[in-house]
């Protein structure tokens, strides 16, 4: 807009005076041509054509005059609206430059000042005058100096047309300040060089952000690295104490139990049959115990080894399940339903595990002389992305108020009169199934069976 | 003399009280020697401390080894056992109450012979306890060399 406004003026300027002339010179030819046969049509008299003559020559003064007059009016009304209109802009610029909010510094191509706003002096904490007497390389971070002169010939080569690139800078007080510097060159009409235009915005606080991120970041990398640490220790001492409870707890048991025998068996003369009975539940106690802290074992064992998420075939994984308990439970009549089940990936062993125990329980809590009716199902929740199993039987059920005490360690809904069991199971289950990030829960009504599900995600 | 049946190493004063009494009462062997801990199964089998008098007939025909035991564990009780010619080719029983699935496999990575889990329940024990006596003493056949030729 700018160089087709100024293409037009100096048009205007070079070839209005040849204008002028052009019009100034076919007026008076037509003036000289048609005005004496003009004036010889009404005049014969060579006295009156002379009077005439003299009016006609100052006519044409004034006339000629006239369109002069205006024809140079005219051009230069144009040129004047073209200056007025270019002082304007420069003005508009100039506010610009100053009142900006960035630095905005011209150079050559040698590094000289051309030009600076207050902005960037002030960014630096310099006078005008001080930086005047400044080189611009002096400004520039020594790290950060080759690599921006390097893309400036890039831009003078025209290979680039400008550049954004961050950069440092030293303040009057040695600080370093960080930049966002946009690079390119002016240029004028002609599309040639003049100078290098540098826009410089101070983004030194938001490097002071992201340091500090970073930092916080180390600092919390380190804490966890230091509470990782904690945990390992703490699970390493759980490792030993559970060791202990298999190694330590068992001996004195088996010594209880072995002496109760030996006295049973080498000293049975000297007992009654009410000592004998003592020592029989003696042997039943320990055997208790035993089972106690094989399944404490299992269960502390089980937040310890590593789990492994491996795709496997779940029907064939129930149905081994299956045969296992019947086999384990020969003396309890039970009937499996299983219908085709959904599949997902998760570690065989443990929801083996899983299904062994609530298998185990349906055949197990069933009242006596009924045959234990056992349908497994599973179906999928697609609003949460998971798929749902569940075991249900027709056994002795149990009450819903109790149903948060069902999945504790050690807790039991049931007296070891009633059916015999150490409360481990269930617990078991839920660390299992939650370790798959999944679910588990259940329905039921005293004397109308139960319902067991778990949820474990797609 | 006959030639030494058992070498029990157990720190467990109540636990070789019963296996020495399980082996008795099922009539497997009454030739069995006890020590406490893995530093006295070493001075044993390698002749060393109280046991440097040890005559060569006394080398055992099988070892039943606990894991857990005192100054020297069993493990590396075992290490020993396999590192020494004259004593690599004994049967080792490991007899213990651990169930650590590392244990087991580092006991048969070392070259034990067989690893009993010791049951608590007394009836079991003693089963377990003559089971071992009687397979490793009576039906499995030794090399002629278990003792080592040089002696």
């Amino acid at each position: 807009m700018q160089s087709k406004n100024s293409q037009r003026i100096d048009t205007i300027i070079k070839r209005s005076p040849l204008f002028i002339a052009g019009i100034y010179f076919i007026f008076s030819s037509i003036w000289i041509i048609y005005s004496d046969s003009w004036v010889l049509g009404f005049y014969d008299e060579p006295e009156a054509i002379t009077r005439i003559q003299t009016i006609k020559g100052w006519f044409f003064v004034t006339l000629s005059s006239i369109v002069i007059y205006l024809l140079i009016l005219t051009s230069n009304q144009t040129i004047l609206k073209y200056f007025k209109n270019k002082l304007r802009i420069e003005n508009i610029y100039e506010a610009t430059f100053e009142q900006a909010a960035v630095g905005i510094v011209h150079h050559d191509e040698e590094y000289n000042w051309m030009r600076f706003n207050e902005k960037f002096s002030d960014m630096l904490q310099y006078s005008k005058s001080e930086l005047m007497k400044m080189s611009i390389d002096e400004l520039v971070y020594p790290d950060d100096l080759d690599y921006g002169k390097e893309l400036d010939q890039k831009v003078l080569n025209g290979e680039l047309n400008s550049y954004q690139i961050e950069k440092r800078y030293r303040r009057k007080d040695e600080s370093i300040m960080h930049v966002l510097l946009s690079k390119t060159i002016a240029r004028d009409t002609d599309n040639q060089y003049m100078f290098f235009v540098s826009v410089l915005k101070d983004i030194t606080y938001l490097k002071e952000i992201e340091n500090k991120l970073e930092s916080f970041n180390i600092q919390l990398e380190q804490q966890v690295e230091e509470r990782t640490k904690q945990l390992e220790a703490i699970n390493e001492e759980l490792e030993s104490f559970s060791y202990s409870v298999s190694h330590d707890l068992r001996s004195p048991l088996r010594a209880i139990s072995g002496y109760s025998n030996l006295l049973l068996e080498d000293h049975k003369d000297q007992l009654n049959s009410e000592g004998k009975e003592f020592l029989d539940i003696i042997h039943s106690e320990v055997g208790r115990m035993g089972n106690l802290i094989d399944d404490l074992l299992a269960f502390s064992k089980l937040s310890r080894t590593g789990m492994q998420i491996v795709e496997f075939d779940m029907d064939d994984l129930v149905q081994k399940t299956i045969e296992e308990v019947v086999r384990a439970n020969s003396k309890r009549a039970a009937h499996f339903d299983v219908e085709k089940l959904h599949h997902v990936n998760g570690d065989p062993n443990l929801l083996k595990q899983v299904w062994i125990n609530l298998m185990s329980n349906a055949v197990k809590y069933q009242r006596k002389g009924v045959q234990a009716e056992i349908i497994i199902r599973s179906i999928e929740d697609v609003e949460n992305q998971q798929i749902i199993y569940s075991i249900k039987d027709n056994g002795v059920g149990f009450d819903m108020k109790y149903t948060d005490k069902l999945f504790g360690v050690f807790q039991r809904l049931h007296s070891d009169s009633e059916f015999e069991g150490t409360g481990i199971g269930l617990a078991l289950v839920k660390r299992i199934v939650n370790r798959h990030n999944g679910e588990v829960w259940a329905e039921s009504e005293p004397g109308s069976g139960s319902v067991f599900y778990f949820s474990i995600p797609k | 003399m006959a030639q030494l049946d058992i070498l029990l190493c157990e720190d467990n004063e109540r636990d070789a009280d019963l296996t020495i009494r399980a082996l008795k009462k099922h009539n497997v062997t009454n030739n069995i020697v006890w020590v406490k801990d893995g530093e006295e199964t070493l001075d044993y089998l390698f002749k060393k401390g109280s046991y440097i008098n040890r005559s060569a007939i006394q080398t055992p025909k099988v070892i039943l080894l606990d894991l857990k035991m005192p100054k020297i564990d069993g493990l590396t009780v075992l290490k020993q056992i396999r590192a020494h010619d004259e004593t690599k080719r004994i049967p080792v029983v490991i007899m213990t109450s651990s169930q650590e699935e590392s244990d087991i496999a580092k006991s048969y990575d070392l070259g034990a012979n067989s690893y009993i889990v010791k049951p608590v329940d007394f009836q079991k024990f003693m089963d377990s306890v003559a089971e071992v006596g009687l397979y490793w003493m009576l039906h499995n056949k030794h090399p002629k060399t278990l003792i080592n030729e040089k002696i």
